[in-house]
């Protein structure tokens, strides 16, 4: 959601609080009462659900993702100059939204998996802030496939890859979650920061 | 002579501050783009807005609306 209503609405909210506080013997008559009834009740409540929901979409962004020190090199990884590297390959190519790439990749395409991640990213800001981080850090779960065959399932590329049909147990077990896309020898290039240093980057044109 | 009981004006008084306060930091909230500020829209911006309505709320609910000048206090539903 655009910032702009949301502020709209706060701006007009604190107006019409405001007229309350400055001139509360406006609240004698009903006109007064209706008056007093939207501004400290269903104005500032409106207000509060319009902001929530403007963060809850502002911390898909990957810009949001990077506010963290922590996160640089795998935002950084999302620029390499390698088509091996899955993100960056993703990323670089519009594969996925660029200014909600780690969204879109590391969210639970799942019921409540929206709400899973966002709990996720509670613990980050606990661990970031109130506790120590583990370096270096990995995901809680080994990625599943499932969030790759969000898109990819059903997409000629995958469908019909050599690879993927060469023996076909392979699909099975690729659509089953028991043979991880990152396998060795498969997509297995993702973020590398350890090698963040021995590879060249892309500068997108501006 | 009936007048506003001023136990109420200052009840609505409390609350629209309270409200006016919890919405700037909410506004403040969504000009800082960090991890951090969806904490302060919540915890403090929500917090104080959320305790500003509870006392709008509870002024109208428990607070006779009308006071009669000699000092007795009167309910606004009562003929």
């Amino acid at each position: 959601m655009p910032i702009a209503p949301v502020v709209t609405v706060l701006a007009i909210t604190i107006i019409v609080a405001g007229l309350v506080v400055l001139r509360p013997g406006l609240t004698a008559v009903r006109g007064g009462k209706i008056l007093a009834f939207f501004g400290l009740f269903i104005f500032p409540g409106l207000a509060a659900m319009l902001g929530f929901e403007s963060h809850i979409e502002r911390s898909k962004e990957t810009s949001f993702c990077l506010g963290c020190h922590i996160m640089a090199p795998y935002g950084k990884s999302l620029y390499v100059d390698d088509p091996s590297y899955i993100p960056a390959a993703h990323f670089q190519n519009a594969r996925v939204p660029r200014d909600q790439a780690c969204y879109t990749c590391h969210t639970d395409y799942s019921l409540y998996g929206g709400f899973k991640s966002k709990v996720r990213g509670l613990h980050h800001i606990y661990a970031q802030y109130l506790s120590t981080p583990h370096q270096p850090i990995k995901l809680y779960h080994p990625y599943n496939n499932r969030e790759c065959l969000h898109c990819h399932l059903g997409a000629r590329s995958f469908e019909q890859g050599a690879v993927h049909n060469a023996d076909p147990q392979t699909m099975i077990d690729i659509k089953s979650n028991k043979l991880s896309c990152m396998s060795s020898g498969c997509h297995e290039d993702v973020h590398n920061v350890s090698k963040a240093g021995q590879v060249k980057y892309w500068k997108p044109e501006q | 002579m009936e007048t506003q009981n001023p136990r109420l004006t200052k009840h609505l008084r409390v609350a629209g501050t309270l409200i006016i306060l919890g919405l700037i930091v909410q506004l403040a909230s969504l000009f800082w783009n960090h991890p951090l500020s969806f904490l302060l829209f919540v915890l403090v911006g929500s917090a104080i807005l959320v305790a500003g309505i509870l006392v709008y709320l509870f002024a109208i609910v428990s607070i006779p609306e009308k006071s009669i000048k000699d000092g007795i206090t009167q309910s606004a539903e009562l003929p």
